[in-house]
């Protein structure tokens, strides 16, 4: 009760007028900077950050959590618009969101991404405001060899949307892999497939890979596509602009499914917002009825991975508040943040100085009903980009593309980079070979590796730690179950099929 | 048996083979990583060497399957089309640094539109060069973000 | 209107300086280029950024603008810089600890010998901490740890070869153990290191003195020694050299000139940054940052450099990190 009441007086602070004030603002800039490519929430935030110092600390709380929310929301407008992911959080939004909107279905599909974030947000900073320091203190009792486990976990509930032949997506992730190998390999600090290019040691941007991979690739393959029938032809709006209400039925367990991966997941310190945005798309697709739509623009592989997104933003909260630990970028930006202000983040905030925290967690639900409020009307005007005549909007998406790449390292490498993958991209294409594992052995694959080496090297190599942790062997348990699950369900149907032979 | 022989498929075998050259080159970089310090119980050259083998058993199974005719049914299409976006960015990697930002992105965008069958270059050009000129300023002065600049953006 | 006025002042006392130039005369430039060799948001580019804020603020140059290049620890960055800021007497680089070991460790071409020293601006002391139920309880006990089996000493701190990593071996060596062997589990960022520091899954934990406080202060963990002299005011808790192990370093950043100024142009930059590093606007940025003022004049910095160069080479080749 104390909890509620310390929120409520959090609330009455954000409500009033002049603090609206700046989180509308807050969201219109966040927004604004968001959408421009190569530019994520984390860089959003750094850039804007100057501007709320001018003001007292409440106000420019409230202003921060707008631009942040603002920023988010801006980067996966452009993912679905644009199929141009500015980080690494909105590109399984990109893969669905794209091909629906390319089909006409862009505002259903922004419209399902602005209100599964609202959805999530408000959901996980509830839950932020109640469980934080408890839950703080489970996510730092989990070890490396724990999260080894949720990245098996991922990967083996992940490769169920692999495509249709299992050779080409396991080639495509064995790519994946091998780009997520270069550069500087983070426990021991030599470099790796670099050929001795010092713009490879930080490895590859995994934002140009998937511009490289998704927008220039897919380009090339249209453009090369061009004159046949219906091959690649954007429509800006067919049928309703808004969700219809089958799109609100198909949308909202995703969105609470999506939340249930991202809060927690975001709230352990090396979670990130990768893993639950790839499990949620890949329990949608299994739960869906109608599977073979994914990969085609599926509103439910926006819904869940976009409220996934969101639930994780706020469940990186959690050890920032309570124990002062930025665990993205985005966190550290904000810790930065705070620290203008001589607010130190952790065990003692919430004693010292519960007042700004119930602040900001006041003006978090507040920025989330802002966003939601200027960005459902702006969804009409969004999706218009798409009725550019086609050579005009692919120029204006590779320039844009390229931008972004540059924006994010200034590196003519990392545009070279992007020549080479995106025309390795189109003949994957070409070749049917699927682009979606690519991106997730890239992510994946370096921090599977990290966290196992890491666990043997603190048990000085004993590889029993990876089954006496009860979190990890947990996990595990549940690896094992997703992957011979189907297997067995298979044998168990094709046996009952061969009795009726 | 009476296995149904295709013809092999030649662009298939060729990526095997490809994916084979991969695979040999990621394990030769292995042997080139050295661990140091401390004891490690799984050295830097772990990831190369599981990742090389991986990509060496795909390339073969890919080789035959190749060699045996089993690909994916592919549409004609029109490599000019994917060669002017190609050209289009390297025409930008070269001219980035030389003539500047707001010149490569206008060539970017031309060649990109004329890949999808623009046929008025100059208007194509005039158009990219007003959105990266938008860009620009927007990046550089607003931002305060640099963008690799060359000689156009010296005026600004 | 008496801005312009003083602007004038100023652009005219320059220009008296360099009518009567005789090279031992500063010529302070009145537009500053400042190149970050790291990403927006970083610690070099928020010195950038508050040095542009300051010195603008401060009406010390008429313009300065932030650049930023990004990777590989600053070394493209330099070698950027190098080749574009050749005699220009309004450029400066802000580099740091981290570039010095980056450059050993990543072979680059160019190191800070091609650049020119202006000043060291800032640092941080670092320090160990175990967590509250650790049964290490003084430097003593972690130093006779460290010498009964190194291997079995685990550290958690930030990036293979960086500030924290050096510091471990650091430490190792002094503790009579071979510095080469410590077993430093590498994180990415400070809050992973933290939660396995927290959580008690590594022996000790290594970082810079502001990241811990909180929770000393609260608690969950304790100090076991700070890499400051002693005797240096304002420390939070209890030196190393205190504990009985004499081991000083400190994360330093600083600022650099182009290759090739001249002794007015170099005496000119250091003028500039002196000026603003004295200034009221600098001190209360850096007590916002919970920056140490750590000033040091360019003569007296190019000599530090020279030492901790050797220093950090010799850590990171017992290391296997440099190598001939």
């Amino acid at each position: 009760m104390e909890t509620l009441s310390l929120l409520l007086n959090g609330l009455s602070i954000a409500i009033q007028p002049a603090n609206l004030l700046f989180a509308l603002v807050g969201v219109v800039l966040g927004t604004a900077v968001g959408v421009l490519p190569g530019i994520g929430p984390a860089m959003t935030v750094a850039l804007l950050l100057p501007v709320t110092f001018k003001m007292d600390p409440a106000g420019s709380l409230i202003m921060f959590a707008g631009i942040y929310y603002g920023g988010m929301y801006g980067g996966s407008t452009t993912s679905i618009l644009l199929n141009t992911p500015g980080e690494s959080a909105s590109i399984v939004t990109a893969m669905e969101g794209n091909k629906m909107a390319r089909a006409g279905r862009g505002g259903p599909a922004l419209a399902t991404a602005a209100i599964g974030s609202f959805v999530a947000g408000t959901i996980a900073t509830a839950l932020l405001a109640i469980f934080a320091p408890w839950l703080a203190e489970v996510a730092i009792a989990f070890g490396p060899e724990d999260y080894f486990a949720l990245m098996v976990v991922a990967f083996i509930t992940v490769s169920a949307t692999f495509g249709s032949s299992r050779l080409r997506g396991l080639t495509s992730l064995a790519i994946g892999l091998t780009l997520g190998i270069v550069g500087i390999d983070k426990l021991t600090g030599q470099p790796r497939l670099s050929f001795g290019v010092p713009d490879l040691l930080d490895g590859l941007e995994v934002t140009t890979v998937a511009v490289a991979m998704f927008a220039v690739g897919e380009a090339m393959a249209v453009a090369a596509q061009r004159g046949k029938e219906g091959e690649g032809t954007v429509e800006a709006i067919r049928g309703s602009l808004w969700m219809t209400a089958e799109d609100w039925r198909r949308s909202w367990k995703p969105w609470l499914r999506g939340t249930a991966f991202g809060f927690p997941i975001g709230a352990l310190p090396a979670g990130g917002a990768e893993i639950p945005t790839f499990l949620s798309y890949a329990a949608e697709k299994r739960l869906a009825t109608n599977p073979e739509e994914f990969g085609h623009g599926a509103i439910e592989g926006v819904a869940g991975p976009e409220a996934a997104n969101n639930a994780s933003a706020a469940g990186t909260l959690v050890p920032l508040l309570t124990l002062g630990i930025p665990t993205s970028a985005t966190a550290a930006i904000m810790l930065a943040g705070f620290q203008q202000y001589n607010l130190q983040p952790g065990p003692l905030l919430f004693v010292t100085s519960a007042d700004v925290v119930w602040g900001l967690i006041a003006s978090l639900f507040i920025a989330n009903v802002m966003l939601i409020v200027l960005n459902l009307p702006l969804v009409g005007l969004w999706v218009r980009l798409l009725s550019i005549p086609r050579p005009w909007l692919y120029g204006g998406i590779l320039v844009f593309a390229t931008v972004g790449v540059l924006a994010a390292k200034a590196s003519l490498v990392e545009l070279g980079v992007v020549l080479a993958l995106g025309l390795m991209a189109y003949g994957m294409r070409r070749f049917d070979y699927p682009i979606a594992p690519v991106v997730v052995g890239m992510i994946l694959g370096p921090m599977a590796e990290t966290q196992l080496r890491r666990a043997l090297q603190i048990s000085n190599g004993d590889a029993s730690v990876l089954v006496t942790s009860p979190i990890s062997a947990t996990l595990l348990a549940v690896a094992v179950l997703a992957l011979l699950g189907p297997m067995l369900w298979a044998r168990l149907g094709w046996s009952m099929k061969a009795d009726e032979d | 048996m009476d296995v149904d022989r295709k013809r092999p498929d030649r662009p298939v075998v060729v990526i095997g083979a490809a994916l084979l050259a991969i695979a040999a080159v990621v394990v030769w970089q292995g042997f080139q990583v050295r661990a140091s310090f401390g004891s490690q119980a799984l050295g830097p050259q772990m990831m190369p060497f599981l990742v090389g083998g991986f990509l060496a058993v795909l390339g073969a199974l890919t080789v035959v399957a190749g060699l045996r005719g089993e690909a994916p049914a592919r549409d004609p299409d029109e490599p000019v089309a994917v060669v002017w976006i190609a050209g289009g960015i390297a025409a930008m990697l070269l001219l980035i640094k030389t003539a500047g930002f707001i010149p490569a992105c206008a060539v970017l965008f031309a060649a990109t539109a004329r890949a999808f069958g623009s046929t008025r270059p100059a208007v194509d050009l005039a158009i990219g060069a007003a959105m990266a000129i938008v860009i620009f300023v927007f990046f550089a002065k607003v931002l305060g973000l640099s963008l690799p600049s060359g000689l156009a953006e010296s005026w600004f | 209107m008496s801005t312009i006025t003083r602007r004038e002042a100023v652009a005219l006392g320059a220009g008296l300086a360099a009518v009567l130039a005789h090279p031992a005369i500063a010529q302070a430039p009145t537009e500053l280029k400042l190149l970050a060799p790291a990403a927006p948001g970083g610690g070099w580019d928020q010195t950038a950024r508050t040095m542009q804020s300051v010195l603008t603020g401060e009406r010390l140059v008429r313009s300065a603008q932030v650049t930023n290049v990004a990777g590989a620890g600053g070394t493209i960055g330099i070698a950027q810089f190098v080749n574009s800021s050749r005699g220009d007497p309004g450029a400066l680089m802000i580099s740091g600890f981290v570039m010095v070991g980056a450059i050993l460790m990543n072979k680059a071409p160019v190191t800070l010998d091609a650049v020119t020293p202006v000043a060291r601006l800032t640092g941080e002391w670092q320090a160990l901490v175990v967590s509250a139920a650790s049964p290490i309880k003084s430097v003593a006990d972690l130093a006779a740890a460290v010498k009964a089996d190194v291997s079995r000493v685990s550290w958690g701190g930030g990036s293979a070869g960086g500030v924290d990593h050096i510091t471990a071996a650091m430490f190792a060596g002094l503790a009579g153990a071979d510095g080469g062997k410590v077993n430093y589990i590498a994180h990415s960022g400070g809050g992973e290191a933290m939660a396995a520091i927290l959580s008690n899954r590594v022996t000790v934990g290594v970082g810079g003195v502001s990241e811990f406080e909180q929770h000393v202060k609260s608690r969950r963990l304790r100090w076991l020694g700070i890499t400051a002299p002693e005797g240096t005011a304002g420390l939070p808790g209890p030196t190393l050299t205190a504990g009985g192990l004499k081991l000083e370093l400190q994360n330093w950043r600083g600022v650099f000139g182009g290759p090739g100024l001249s002794d007015a142009q170099k005496a000119g930059l250091g003028e500039v940054v002196e000026k603003m590093a004295k200034s009221k606007a600098w001190a209360d940025q850096l007590a916002a940052k919970g920056w140490q003022d750590t000033y040091l004049a360019a003569d007296a910095f190019a000599a530090f450099l020279k030492e901790e160069n050797a220093r950090v080479e010799g850590v990171l080749r017992n290391l296997g990190l440099v190598r001939a």
